[in-house]
């Protein structure tokens, strides 16, 4: 019973979230204020764990909504709105990323002042608690690709197979990076907690 | 509970407060942007003339006409065959009396230019000045200028300019010249296809108007991929565009465009005291005294020193105290920011760690990790930060600041 509810909240998300596309379609924009604001926060927590940058993670929420807007006239929903918009967060923070790399190879860290925007400035716009700043101190030391897995796995709820399917690789790649993930996660989390 | 189990739950317990501003740049975007595309839609119910042109038979049959003239002429002029063919050599050649130059660098992740570069060169190649304006996505604006007596950085959006005179920046700004130098660039290509380590591939042109393109694809470990323009009539590169093999395929990572070649840059461009206005804050780390004298501390021993002495000025709120030790320029701004924390007590600062990546320019930069109590709505509450990466002040590596 308790699965069959579950499936039903899930088919009535599901079909929210079709109605709030089809009336943004439609050239409402408080819909597009809705999907922004029930998501909001959720990509937000996504792009800092994946980016370990509150700067970068809201360019890249900023970037993404705008995109969406853009389109929005020829895009169609296929599946869920949330795992879509996860997807595009996790496209974004990548490229954003690399270019905040190739920046800091090409000149490594000449703009230093610009470069160490950190989770705990104060000035911030947006602030972490302190769960999401342990969790993305700790993700930040796993590789790209096994950080991805993760946060989309565990906290975007998306599938292996449609991660799989995201990334262009075989569902095995993603299990195995998902393994070694949390594998690392688990050790980096404990020597934490027991400083 | 399982470590998966901790995970979710910290995922779960995760949580972020986001400022207003936030909502306001991102909603006010999206519904721009949303209105636009509201205008392309209601354009694109227009009737589509060039559809309906280029569907007619009569544009089919002049479209086909034109491609057989046009294939017909090339091969004509392809059997007459240019007298002189281009060799990567001759890029070399024509590089070699390059003084000027002025770049602009676009990278795949934004439509906007990266950074602009001016560059003035020695006979051998080597900068001898050189001008950066990042863009204000990639490094907020900063403009950077460097020469052998001094590199200066103006950053208007945090307001200051910073003067010093360092050698591993300075190593690092030739490093860095160096790789943008389109000699440079093609001599080593050449050099490692000799070695055998890069695959070189040029497609000539018939034709004046066209460039010729050079296509680098490194061999083995090697994942990259650079595809060069060269002009015909003055053998120059005239852009780079470099490719990263992922996944079986190469993606584009970025396009540098070369401008300008040896059409001198007025020496203004090479100084910034002209470009300072009135409320930025200047800081000379030759002549002002930053940070804190590591004398005989160990890099772990000043690390600690400087952190503790910043917390324990933001106590006294004694901010000017705080700005010279922290190396931030303005000591309104440590009072804007972190005196909202208002910081009651350090509680305790753990021993410094070493990145997981050393940076190459702080090579002993000492990540610092400690535990302060605020007081927050008339509680005390206790809090961990994490923001402290201590180092050694540009240009003085015998002091320590952490900005």
């Amino acid at each position: 019973l308790g699965s069959e509810r579950s499936l039903l909240i899930g088919e009535v998300f599901l079909m929210i979230d079709r109605l709030l596309v089809t009336r943004c379609r439609q050239g409402s924009r408080d819909a597009l204020r809705r999907i922004y604001e029930k998501y909001r926060d959720s990509l937000l927590i996504l792009a800092i764990a994946l980016s370990h940058d509150v700067n970068l993670a809201e360019d890249a929420v900023h970037d993404v909504f705008v995109a969406f807007a853009q389109n929005i006239a020829g895009f169609k929903l296929t599946g869920s709105l949330k795992a879509y918009l996860a997807k595009c967060v996790a496209n974004r923070v990548r490229d954003l990323m690399r270019a905040k790399y190739s920046r800091v190879k090409a000149l490594d860290s000449q703009q230093v002042y610009s470069d160490d925007v950190d989770l705990n400035e104060p000035t911030q716009l947006i602030t972490c608690n302190e769960e999401l700043r342990l969790l993305s101190s700790a993700l930040a030391e796993l590789p790209d690709e096994q950080r991805e897995v993760v946060v989309l796995h565990i906290h975007s709820q998306m599938r292996f197979k449609v991660i799989a399917k995201s990334f262009g690789i075989s569902v095995n790649t993603v299990k195995g990076r998902y393994r070694y993930g949390i594998r690392k996660l688990r050790s980096i989390l404990n020597s934490e907690i027991e400083k | 509970m399982s470590s998966v189990g901790k995970i979710k739950k910290l995922f779960a317990k995760s949580e972020v407060t986001v400022n207003s501003k936030v909502d306001d740049r991102i909603v006010n975007d999206a519904l721009t942007a949303f209105d636009k595309s509201e205008s392309t839609k209601s354009l694109s119910a227009e009737p589509n003339v060039w559809g309906m042109i280029i569907k007619s038979k009569i544009t089919q049959i002049a479209v086909a006409s034109v491609i057989i003239i046009a294939v017909v002429l090339s091969i004509i002029f392809l059997n007459k065959s240019a007298t002189t063919v281009y060799a990567i050599e001759h890029t070399i050649e024509a590089s070699r009396t390059m003084r000027y130059l002025h770049l602009r660098y676009f990278d795949s992740s934004h439509d906007d230019v990266a950074k602009e570069c001016w560059l003035e060169f020695d006979e051998t190649g080597q900068a001898t000045n050189v001008r950066i304006n990042w863009s204000e996505w990639m490094a907020g604006g900063e403009v950077v200028v460097w020469n052998q007596d001094k590199t200066q950085i103006l950053n208007k959006k945090q307001n200051f300019l910073i003067t010093f005179n360092d050698k591993i920046y300075t190593a690092r700004v030739l490093t860095m010249a160096g790789r943008e130098n389109p000699r440079l660039i093609v001599e080593r290509l050449y050099e490692r296809q000799k070695k055998g380590e890069v695959e070189i591939e040029i497609k000539h042109t018939t034709s004046k108007a066209e460039q010729i393109i050079v296509t680098a694809t490194g061999l083995e470990d090697d994942a990259k991929r650079f595809v060069l323009l060269v002009d015909q009539a003055t053998n120059l590169v005239t852009s780079l565009k470099w490719y990263q093999l992922t996944s079986g395929e190469y993606k584009y990572q970025g396009v540098m465009e070369y401008h300008d070649y040896n059409v001198p840059i007025d020496s203004k461009m090479f100084n910034l005291d002209d470009e300072v206005t009135g409320d930025i804050k200047v800081i000379d780390t030759r002549v002002q005294d930053i940070g804190l004298a590591q004398g005989n501390l160990s890099d772990e021993e000043i690390a600690i020193k400087v952190v503790r002495e910043f917390l324990e000025a933001l106590i006294d709120k004694d901010y000017i105290k705080a700005a010279r030790i922290s190396g931030i320029p303005s000591p309104e701004k440590i009072e804007q920011g972190w005196g909202k924390l208002k910081v009651v007590r350090i509680v305790s600062i753990n021993e410094p760690t070493l990145p997981a990546e050393p940076s190459k320019l702080f090579p002993n930069l000492q990540r610092v990790l400690c535990t302060i109590e605020i007081e927050k709505n008339g509680k005390e509450i206790q809090q961990l930060l994490r923001l402290f990466k201590v180092r050694p002040v540009l240009g003085r590596r015998e002091r320590w600041g952490f900005n």
